[in-house]
């Protein structure tokens, strides 16, 4: 085989290797820069119009390791990336003897009815977090980043439930 | 011919920040909208390939057909990680206008890096200094758009479409297996 060709095969291989190893999902699996068109939101329980063609929503979960008596960071995100969070290291507080802390986002089928005056927009999901082994219940101690996809159409205001009561989210902050 | 490779590699050189300077000009027009500021680059990208087309390699390449499959071939290796991933619900019959125009930007970007770029870089440089330099650049072109993070994929993809030149000796495999990893964003991005 020529020197050429032989340098050729090495950096191919490596290349492809190099490609598979630091694939990630937040990484976009797309080489020239052209913006891919968002994916249709996807109903739990779809407006009549939206029916046909509509696709579920997706669960997601995550496995964070407890090192030194600290869960590490990070955070679970549903497979059609609608719920990504984050949380930093230390950001729970796992119960005696935990080795690691599962979180999970499901999409609720049968979610609890919105208050007067309030709609719910798309998907209400539950995000469910416990020590592991056991699912005993963990401790939040610090701030959370939660973005949530929702679709299309006017709103005069974005809220979040703080139970027992809901604030306004500030504007540009809710995504 | 050791004089040619000691030189200082000033062709290479000026195709690179041409390409990049493409790039940077992409980024300026982005507040003019994607369609504006992708047409700006491809035109440039064009406009190199075209204005180095005469220079023809003295390589021996692949038959067109081998050629072809080894780009489909590479394509589909790196889609392989993608493909793990839940499909997409995007519709197939908007797929098609897109998947014309991230041919053409796709292709363009190839006969730039992979072909001018290439070409010079090998001449002045070697080809082992002509695929990591094509690798950078296909990484930092993308930047912009995607952030640092995604330079290190886009390094390695760079990498290997690189090395599919230099072992193929032509430009169209890199051209097809860049499409094919595209297309892939639509059906699992």
């Amino acid at each position: 085989m020529m020197p050429t060709r032989r340098v050729g095969l090495v950096a191919l291989a490596l290349g492809l290797m190099a490609a598979a190893l630091l694939h990630t999902r937040s990484a976009p699996p797309l080489y020239d820069g052209i913006v891919v068109p968002p994916e249709p939101y996807r109903w739990e329980s779809p407006p009549p119009n939206l029916k046909a063609g509509n696709k579920p929503p997706l669960s997601g979960e995550v496995i964070l390791p407890v090192q030194n008596g600290q869960v590490a960071g990070g955070g679970p995100q549903t497979g059609d990336n609608q719920v990504i969070m984050f949380f930093g290291p230390g950001f729970f507080k796992a119960p005696a003897g935990a080795q690691a802390v599962k979180c999970t986002i499901e999409p609720e089928a049968n979610p609890p009815a919105a208050p007067s005056g309030i709609d719910i927009r798309g998907n209400v999901y539950r995000i469910n977090c416990v020590g592991q082994p056991g699912d005993g219940p963990v401790t939040i101690a610090a701030m959370y980043h939660l973005t949530m996809r929702f679709p299309p159409g006017a709103f005069k205001e974005i809220q979040y439930n703080t139970r027992p009561r809901r604030r306004p989210a500030p504007r540009g902050t809710a995504s | 011919m050791i004089q040619v490779r000691l030189a200082a590699p000033r062709r290479a050189a000026r195709i690179t920040v041409l390409v990049l300077g493409a790039a940077v000009l992409r980024t300026l027009l982005l507040p003019a909208g994607d369609l504006v500021s992708t047409a700006t680059f491809g035109a440039c990208l064009l406009a190199i390939s075209w204005r180095e087309r005469g220079r023809s390699s003295s390589e021996p390449h692949w038959g067109r057909g081998r050629a072809l499959a080894a780009g489909l071939a590479t394509g589909a290796v790196l889609l392989v990680p993608v493909a793990a991933m839940p499909l997409s619900g995007r519709a197939i019959s908007a797929f098609w206008e897109w998947a014309a125009i991230a041919a053409v930007i796709a292709t363009l970007e190839e006969t730039a890096i992979r072909g001018a770029l290439y070409q010079w870089w090998t001449e002045e440089a070697g080809p082992a200094v002509a695929i990591v330099a094509g690798a950078l650049v296909f990484a930092l072109i993308h930047l912009p758009r995607y952030g640092f993070g995604a330079m290190p994929p886009d390094a390695a993809v760079g990498l290997a479409l690189g090395g599919l030149r230099a072992l193929t000796g032509r430009v169209l495999p890199c051209a097809v297996a860049h499409t094919v990893a595209d297309w892939g964003a639509w059906f699992w991005a």
